[in-house]
């Protein structure tokens, strides 16, 4: 698939692509509201083949735009207004929030994969996340939004003796993403210049933030004030230790704005595991004085040992 | 030889760092995760303990780390990791200090005297760190401290600063102030700091800031309308923000991104009031209006900013 993001757009400074970014968010929703005005779908069929028909439009307008942002701008907000649609209209019923997650999953790593334009394959790979670990978490419960939202039963799974499970649940959510970056980082000279910068480049930036933040995104509403979760506590740790690793990834592409947001990342994703760790304050603060003497001790060393060698 | 002209693009990303720039980047990382953690420990070892503790011990605590942290901030080499580490430490232990003060006497003093305050004593403590992290900590105290001080002005939810329904033109004018306060700020800190960055966050502060005030006078409640000297104040600001983008030894178009956002966010807070949302082509109208306007603002900055990257390479030649 040939790209159509024009040199000029590769020297875009990276605010202006913010911009162009949220005011398509914002457009788009506006639009989708209108459209729904308009047309009110009858039918799940009928929101979904009014959504690809958005996205069919979307495609031809990031397609031919090759000189102004206006068409690519345009482009980016129908297609938030058809996915939107093809989502609600794939899921079959709304209430139904497993199928919700799948049916964003599979329309977001399409167009990922499919969509000409940088931005939104970003922005694609993102959600696509986002909905994938969505979708193991209510596979793991019962595939009700209770489970999202943070019901008893999951939180007494949290806090029962399932702690390998628990393990296993995270690493089979990230380890896939993050297989997927580091293929995608050793690969980036075979891709081949052209490609990597618009397939490989902006696909990789969306696993470095997905995985950096996604954990925060997708259970935020079923971790925040759980009574019973020490073992919960577990998850924001495991989701430091990978931002920390994007962190690292940031690095590897030379951007100062992957790594300050990773960073940030982890510093939230570090808050929460100490905010749900089922200890006193006075363990806590043990704990914490333990690690920053721990990474100050192997910061010592290894200087040490590199001014040797 | 292969001459710029011939040369191949090559993106910045296939040039994977080196390993003296990797151990590089590790050092900084564990010492960044190693004093905050150790930092945040001791914080909370103390508040764990709080309790258990007498006046006499609490002052004593902090008065002893606080010398301490001055001792090591005189001895440490200049530029080392202990001697920003101890200035953060002043920083901080500053502000606990004061806290700690109005706790106990009960001094009767507002919030915002404690942050001004704070303010006050961290600043030779920023300007001997010259640390981008340090000034924006600087930064974030000192405008706490002056929007709690608007806050107390009255009238005023601090909620609405982001939500609210129109507020008095007092208040505005306050905010508008400290819209300038920070573009002021981000001009200095542009020179004192160097990090463009810091720059940058406070630039965007400034007229996120200005603009919110301008909103909330005008937008979200009709009835209300601009006070002239607060639509003073803000052309005021969109005109240092176009000072600052001509002006800047190396030409930036941000500051004109942030004005043109501006304008565009004014526009559409207007028109969510004037407009008549029982007609369906409203939200079309407006939905085309933020795309058109954004799209044309990016088109001509982007023309703008090749126009000055060519001026910039030829001067350069």
């Amino acid at each position: 698939m040939s790209d159509v993001d024009t040199p000029s757009a590769s020297a875009r400074p990276w605010y202006l692509g913010a911009l162009l970014g949220v005011s398509a968010w914002f457009a788009g929703i506006l639009l989708l509201l209108g459209m729904a005005l308009v047309f009110t779908p009858k039918s799940a069929a009928a929101a979904a083949a009014l959504g690809a028909l958005l996205l069919g439009a979307a495609f031809g307008l990031l397609l031919a735009d090759r000189h102004s942002g206006f068409l690519a701008q345009l482009g980016l907000c129908i297609s938030i207004a058809g996915q939107c649609l093809l989502i609600f209209g794939l899921s079959g019923k709304a209430s139904s929030a497993l199928s919700l997650a799948l049916s964003a999953l599979l329309v977001q790593s399409a167009l990922a994969a499919l969509m000409p334009n940088r931005m939104h394959r970003s922005l694609s790979t993102l959600f696509a996340l986002i909905a994938w670990a969505i979708w193991l978490r209510l596979l793991e419960g019962q595939g009700n939004w209770g489970d999202f939202w943070g019901s008893s039963a999951t939180q007494a799974k949290l806090g029962a003796s399932d702690l390998l499970w628990q393990v296993g649940l995270w690493l089979c959510t990230w380890l896939i993403p993050g297989a997927a970056l580091w293929w995608l980082l050793r690969k980036m000279a075979s891709i081949g210049v052209d490609r990597w910068q618009q397939i490989g480049l902006p696909i990789a930036r969306g696993l470095i933030v997905g995985i950096a933040s996604a954990t925060a995104l997708a259970y935020a509403p079923g971790l925040i004030g759980s009574s019973n979760a020490s073992f919960a506590g577990l998850w924001p740790l495991l989701s430091a230790l990978a931002a920390a690793f994007m962190v690292a990834a940031g690095f590897r592409l030379h951007s100062a704005a992957l790594i300050g947001f990773t960073t940030l990342c982890a510093f939230i994703h570090l808050s929460w595991f100490y905010y749900d760790l089922g200890l006193s304050l006075l363990m806590k603060s043990i704990v914490m004085m333990a690690i920053g003497a721990l990474c100050l001790g192997a910061r010592a060393l290894a200087q040490t040992r590199w001014r040797r060698a | 030889m292969v001459t710029p002209m011939h040369a191949e693009f090559v993106p910045p990303e296939f040039d994977p760092p080196s390993t003296a720039q990797w151990r590089r980047f590790t050092l900084n990382a564990l010492g960044l995760a190693g004093i905050s953690s150790l930092s945040a420990g001791g914080v909370f070892f103390l508040a764990a303990n709080w309790q258990l503790m007498n006046r006499w011990q609490r002052f004593s605590l902090f008065e002893a780390l606080f010398l301490l942290s001055a001792v090591v901030a005189w001895n440490a080499r200049a530029e080392s990791l202990w001697r920003q580490a101890a200035l953060a430490a002043l920083t901080v232990l500053g502000g606990v200090l004061l806290g700690l003060y109005g706790q106990t006497y009960q001094t009767g003093a507002d919030t915002y005297e404690l942050f001004l305050t704070w303010a006050t004593v961290a600043l030779p403590f920023a300007w001997l760190s010259r640390h981008p992290a340090h000034w924006a900590l600087w930064a974030l105290i000192a405008n706490i401290g002056f929007g709690l001080f608007v806050d107390t002005l009255g009238g005023f939810d601090r909620l609405a600063l982001i939500v609210g329904s129109g507020h008095d033109s007092g208040t505005s004018s306050a905010w508008l102030l400290l819209a300038f306060a920070n573009t002021g700020l981000a001009l200095a800190l542009r020179r004192v700091a160097a990090a463009e960055w810091l720059s940058r966050v406070l630039l965007a502060l400034g007229a996120a800031i200005g603009s919110q005030a301008i909103a909330l006078q005008m937008g979200w409640n009709s009835a209300q309308t601009i006070a002239p000297l607060n639509a003073a104040l803000y052309l005021m600001l969109c005109a240092a923000l176009v000072a600052i983008a001509l002006r800047a030894r190396l030409k930036d178009i941000f500051p004109l991104a942030l004005l043109g956002s501006s304008l565009i966010y004014l526009s559409v807070v207007y028109a969510v009031t004037q407009i008549k949302w029982e007609n369906e082509s409203a939200f079309f109208v407006l939905s085309f209006w933020v795309l058109g306007t954004t799209a044309g603002l990016v088109f001509a900055l982007l023309k703008l900013h090749q126009h000055w990257q060519r001026a910039l390479s030829q001067a350069k030649q």
